[in-house]
C-alpha cells in the first residue's frame, strides 16, 4: 500500500475520531455543572436523618432541573453521556457496590432505615441524569456514614441503568432506525477500497456483483463510475474511493484503484465499487460506536471498534446518492 | 366497457411504440440518435475551421453546395479528442430546424427499440452534458445511451450556430 493511501486511511479515521471527541468534549462540558450544584447543596446542608436527607434530595433535584444544561435534559443526550463514561468510572461505581460495607457497620440500624427511604428518592436522581452520579458519590462518601448509604442506593440504581445502557445500546438520532432494525448480534461484510475498510450490515446488503463492463455516462460527477447491466437492469456504480475520500482522490489514487466487485445497497440500483471483500463476521451492537449526531457524513452509522472501520448507514447513503450528493453533504 | 379496454390497450400500445435509432460509437461507448433526425452519414472529409467560432464547432464542410457546420461531439460529451481514422464518420442531422454534422468515431447500425425498453438515465449529473441523455437501454448486454439531439446545444448556442 502506498503512503498516500495509508495517509488517506489515517486521516479518514482521525477525522472520525475527532468528530467523536468533539461530542465527548461537549458531554464533558456538561458534566461539571451539575455535580458542582449538587456538591454545594450537600456541603451546605447538615445531615440529621431521613427527613433532612429527603429535603436534601428534593433540593438537589431542583438544582439539577434548574441547572442551565439544556442538552442534558434530553433523554437522548443523557444516554450518550452515559455511554461516554469511561470504563474507569464504571469500575469505580462497581467497586462501590461490590466493596464490603465497612462504613455501614458503625451504624447498621440507621443505615438500613435510611437506605429504604432514600432508595425511592435515588430513582428520581438517576432518572434526571446519569452523568451526575460519579462526582456526586465522591462528595457524599466524605460527608458521613448515613450519606454513604444513600450514595450506595444511588450507585445501585445508576449501575443498573448504566449496565443496561451499555449492553442495550440505544443510540439516539440518525442511527436509531438502523439499530432497531438490527438484532443484538448481527452480521457485517467488510470490504476494502483503496486500503480503507468499510463495513455494511448484511441486512442492508443487496448483493455482490463482479465488475465487468461499466459504461461511462457523460456529465456525471467524478464519483459516478458508470452503469453496469445486471439482471436486465442498470446498476449505478459509485467510485467509492472518489465518493468517500474526494479530498484524497487524485490521478495517482485513481490509477492505483483496481475495482473488482460491486456491493449492492439494499434493493436500490446503487452499488459501491470495491477492490476486495475481506470477510463477513457477526458482531454485537455494543461493538460499534454508533453515531449520535447527524453532523457531516450521514451515511456513516458508526465505527466498528475492533476493526476500526466505518459501518455504513445504507438508507442514508442511498438517499444521498439519489440526490446526487457527495459524502460530506448532509441530507436536507 | 369493452371500448374503454380497447382505448386503454391502444394507448398502451402507442406508449410502447417502436422507434429506430442510429447507433454510433464514441470512446468505447455506444450512443443512439433518433433515425428520423438523421439525414445521412458521410465519410470523414476535410473540415474547414471557422475563425472566431465557438469551441464546440470544429468547422464547416461543403455538402453538395450547402455549408454544414460540424460539431465536436467528443468535446461536447466531455471526452478527450482522438485522431481521425478510417471509421470516423460525420453524421448529418437535423435538430432545432438546423442541419448540422456531428463527428463520431464510427457508425454501427440501426436498432429498433420499444418505449418500454428505454430506462431513465441516472439523474445525478449537474453538468450541461448530463441534460442531453434521453435515456439508456440494455441491448444484448450492452448499454445504449440515447441522445436527445435537440438538447445537444443550448437555445443560445443553437442561435449562435444559425448566425455562423
Amino acid at each position: 500500500m502506498s503512503n498516500s493511501v495509508d495517509e488517506a486511511v489515517f486521516d479518514y479515521f482521525a477525522l472520525l475520531l475527532t468528530e467523536e471527541d468533539v461530542a465527548d468534549e461537549a458531554a464533558k462540558n456538561i458534566k461539571p455543572i451539575i455535580p458542582h450544584a449538587a456538591q454545594t447543596t450537600l456541603a451546605a446542608t447538615p445531615v440529621k436523618g431521613d427527613k433532612v436527607l429527603g429535603q436534601q434530595q428534593v433540593k438537589l433535584a431542583e438544582q439539577l432541573q434548574r441547572a442551565p444544561v439544556p442538552a442534558a435534559s434530553k433523554p437522548s443526550v443523557a444516554t450518550k453521556s452515559a455511554s461516554s463514561l469511561d470504563k474507569r468510572a464504571l469500575e469505580q461505581l462497581l467497586s462501590a457496590v461490590s466493596a464490603p460495607p465497612t462504613a455501614q457497620i458503625d451504624k447498621p440500624i440507621e443505615a438500613v432505615q435510611t437506605k429504604t427511604k432514600v432508595a425511592d428518592e435515588a430513582i428520581v436522581i438517576s432518572k434526571i441524569k446519569q452523568t451526575v452520579v460519579e462526582p456526586q458519590i465522591e462528595e457524599k462518601i466524605e460527608t458521613s456514614a448515613t450519606i454513604k448509604v444513600e450514595a450506595k442506593a444511588v450507585d445501585e440504581q445508576v449501575t443498573e441503568q448504566q449496565l443496561e445502557t451499555q449492553t442495550g445500546i440505544t443510540p439516539p438520532g440518525i442511527t436509531e432506525s438502523l439499530v432497531e432494525q438490527l438484532d443484538e448480534e448481527f452480521q457485517v461484510l467488510f470490504f476494502k477500497v483503496a486500503g480503507l475498510t468499510l463495513a455494511v450490515p448484511l441486512v442492508s446488503l443487496g448483493g455482490i456483483v463482479k465488475i465487468e463492463r461499466v459504461n461511462h455516462i457523460m456529465g456525471r460527477p467524478e464519483w459516478y463510475l458508470g452503469v453496469q447491466t445486471y439482471r436486465e437492469s442498470q446498476l449505478n456504480v459509485v467510485n467509492s474511493c472518489a465518493w468517500v475520500m474526494p479530498e484524497k482522490y487524485d490521478d495517482t489514487l485513481a490509477q492505483s484503484v483496481d475495482y473488482q466487485y460491486i456491493v449492492l445497497l439494499e434493493d436500490s440500483n446503487w452499488g459501491l465499487a470495491c477492490e476486495s471483500l475481506v470477510n463477513s463476521v457477526k458482531i454485537l451492537k455494543s461493538e460499534v460506536n454508533w453515531r449520535t449526531k447527524a453532523g457531516k457524513r450521514p451515511w456513516l452509522a458508526g465505527v466498528v471498534k475492533e476493526q476500526m472501520c466505518g459501518i455504513l448507514h445504507v438508507q442514508a447513503l442511498i438517499e444521498l446518492l439519489n440526490l446526487g450528493l457527495g459524502s460530506q453533504d448532509s441530507i436536507g | 366497457m369493452a371500448d374503454a379496454k380497447n382505448v386503454a390497450a391502444v394507448a398502451a400500445g402507442k406508449d410502447d411504440e417502436v422507434l429506430q435509432w442510429v447507433t454510433f460509437r464514441l470512446d468505447n461507448e455506444t450512443y443512439g440518435i433518433n433515425v428520423m433526425q438523421v439525414q445521412e452519414v458521410l465519410r470523414y472529409t476535410e473540415i474547414a475551421p471557422v475563425p472566431g467560432a465557438p469551441h464546440y464547432v470544429l468547422g464547416i464542410i461543403n455538402l453538395r453546395g450547402n455549408v454544414v457546420t460540424v460539431i465536436d461531439t467528443r468535446s461536447r460529451f466531455g471526452l478527450m479528442s482522438s485522431d481521425v481514422d478510417d471509421s470516423t464518420r460525420i453524421v448529418i442531422i437535423e435538430a432545432e430546424k438546423q442541419v448540422i454534422g456531428i463527428l463520431v468515431d464510427s457508425v454501427a447500425e440501426v436498432v429498433y427499440l420499444r418505449g418500454s425498453e428505454i430506462d431513465n438515465a441516472p439523474n445525478v449529473g449537474t453538468e450541461e452534458s448530463a441534460k442531453f441523455i434521453q435515456g439508456v437501454s440494455n441491448r444484448d448486454n450492452e448499454l445504449l445511451i440515447l441522445v436527445d439531439l435537440d438538447k445537444l446545444l443550448s437555445d443560445e448556442e443553437w442561435m449562435d450556430l444559425a448566425q455562423l
